[in-house]
């Protein structure tokens, strides 16, 4: 399948050329996500009756993970309010680019910090105390401010979006399994940047500001670290930089050459199996030991819950292709067959969503009629009775999305192992089985 | 200033005060909905 250039649509072109609609969607998510705040901190501590926990956690997740991620790739991060206020501070303006700009520190990040550790660590933390954060709607208050807050913090001190780009949680996944959406930006002529001068694309210009992610749009060749924000749209001189349709995982084609992505797919892919097995699995042990933070059942269960992602996962996927043959070093066929996973891990995180999301779905027309939990009932459906939704067709849906998957990973094996010039077979027997795992967790 | 900078910032200040503000009116209002209930009976 060609690429299909949506830019080249005159009213598409137009409406993410200009900032107002970009501006009305932000304004309506950072008034809901300051309300999400204020409802968790202040509404009632039952999380199913909190806007807070109901729509993070349930609306906000479900349309993530089963729509936007799989179709838009990014294109949550497009629209995310997390680091506006921060940004307009930085800006000292809120549309075009003001004459003079504020003086913050504007400093660049260190080169230390200049990959997705600190992202993988951020993610691990939230999952570590995940089941209080699911359930306690003013841990997801306070959560979401220190986002906030923190990406304010950021862009007062480092230049562009730090936040975004070097800490946000779940900033780092929606960059790894955005390779696999049908959707990017590109440039279309590679020599009109090879010439252009001033890259204001990079740089800013009266037009816009300089790429917020500290890309140079010129250099794309992945949508990992692209947050879709449009404003090279606006500064290209040139018409240069088109939004495309194309098929699905396209960027998978050249696998990654980076161990922080490559422990990212394995922070994903083991962290679903191990939530499949903790929320959604008969083991009441588990999940005790997940929600008792501080006790000695949790450190057991964050140690495992490590080992399982740091240890065991890898451990079986380095013995796995340790002896095949290859001229690049054992790290290298690592890094590089890791991609296989992100498919994988993608798929597994739809399957573990659909049951949840699911289950608890009718909580949202409830909290929407009464979002603190007040005893309002303004659409009159705040006393609709909890009911699972979908029932018949979740199983099927469940194994349709991993055998999907399964199969989408040993496609995308056997193109790395091509690649790199080695077999594909312990990659596809370690997704086999991971994939048995899963089946068994969730069925 | 342009005037569209103007109006945006006033949208989001607006927007900004009634995510804060109307949660907050109304949960300071709560301590007297649950007054008012034990009133009556609970």
């Amino acid at each position: 399948m060609a690429k299909i250039e949506l830019t080249r649509n005159p009213f598409i072109k137009n409406m993410l050329k200009s900032r107002y609609p970009q501006l009305a969607v932000f304004i309506v998510m950072l008034v809901g996500y300051i309300f999400a705040i204020l409802a968790g901190l202040i509404g009632t501590p039952v999380g199913s009756h909190n806007f807070s926990i109901v729509f993070v956690w349930i609306a906000w997740w479900a349309i993530l993970i089963l729509v936007a991620v799989p179709f838009f790739g990014r294109g949550w991060c497009a629209v995310c309010p997390i680091p506006l206020p921060g940004e307009w501070l930085q800006r000292g303006a809120v549309l075009s680019p003001p004459d003079k700009r504020p003086k913050w520190l504007n400093l660049c990040v260190p080169k230390f910090f200049r990959n997705i550790w600190l992202q993988n660590i951020s993610f691990l933390l939230l999952a570590l105390f995940s089941t209080v954060l699911l359930t306690t709607p003013n841990i997801t208050g306070i959560i979401l401010a220190v986002m906030l807050f923190g990406s304010i913090g950021l862009s007062t001190i480092f230049e562009r979006r730090a936040f975004c780009r070097y800490l946000c949680p779940v900033g780092g996944f929606i960059g790894l399994y955005s390779q696999t959406a049908p959707i990017e930006l590109r440039i279309k002529d590679k020599q009109m940047c090879v010439k252009c001068e001033g890259k204001p694309c990079y740089n800013g210009s009266a037009n816009g500001y300089g790429c917020p992610w500290d890309v140079f749009p010129g250099g794309l060749t992945k949508n990992t670290y692209c947050g879709l924000c449009m404003e090279c749209i606006r500064t290209c001189p040139h018409d240069n930089i088109a939004i495309n349709l194309r098929p699905f995982s396209a960027d998978l084609a050249k696998p990654s050459t980076r161990t922080d992505e490559a422990f990212k797919a394995f922070i994903m892919l083991g962290s679903s199996m191990i939530y499949a097995g903790v929320l959604l699995g008969p083991w009441g042990a588990f999940k005790d030991a997940a929600y008792y933070v501080g006790s000695s059942a949790w450190f057991i269960y964050a140690i495992i819950f490590l080992a399982i992602i740091f240890v065991i996962l890898p451990g079986f996927f380095i013995l796995g292709i340790l002896k095949t043959n290859s001229t690049l070093s054992l790290k290298q066929r690592f890094v590089s067959l890791a991609t296989a996973l992100i498919p994988l891990g993608l798929m597994f995180w739809v399957a573990f969503s659909l049951s949840f999301v699911l289950t608890n779905a009718s909580y949202i027309l409830a909290s929407l009629s009464d979002p603190l939990g007040l005893g309002w009932n303004l659409l009159g459906t705040a006393n609709l009775p909890w009911q699972p939704m979908l029932t018949s067709i979740l199983a099927p849906a469940q194994t349709l999305a991993l055998v999907g998957g399964l199969i989408w990973s040993v496609r995308t094996s056997q193109k790395a192992a091509n690649e790199i010039k080695t077999s594909s077979t312990p990659v596809i027997v370690f997704c086999f089985i991971n994939t048995l795992v899963m089946l068994w967790l969730l069925l | 200033m342009k005037r569209s900078e103007i109006f945006s910032r006033f949208l989001i200040t607006t927007g900004i005060f009634l995510a804060v503000g109307v949660p907050l009116f109304f949960w300071s209002g709560t301590p007297l909905i649950h007054a008012r209930m034990s009133e009556n009976g609970g």
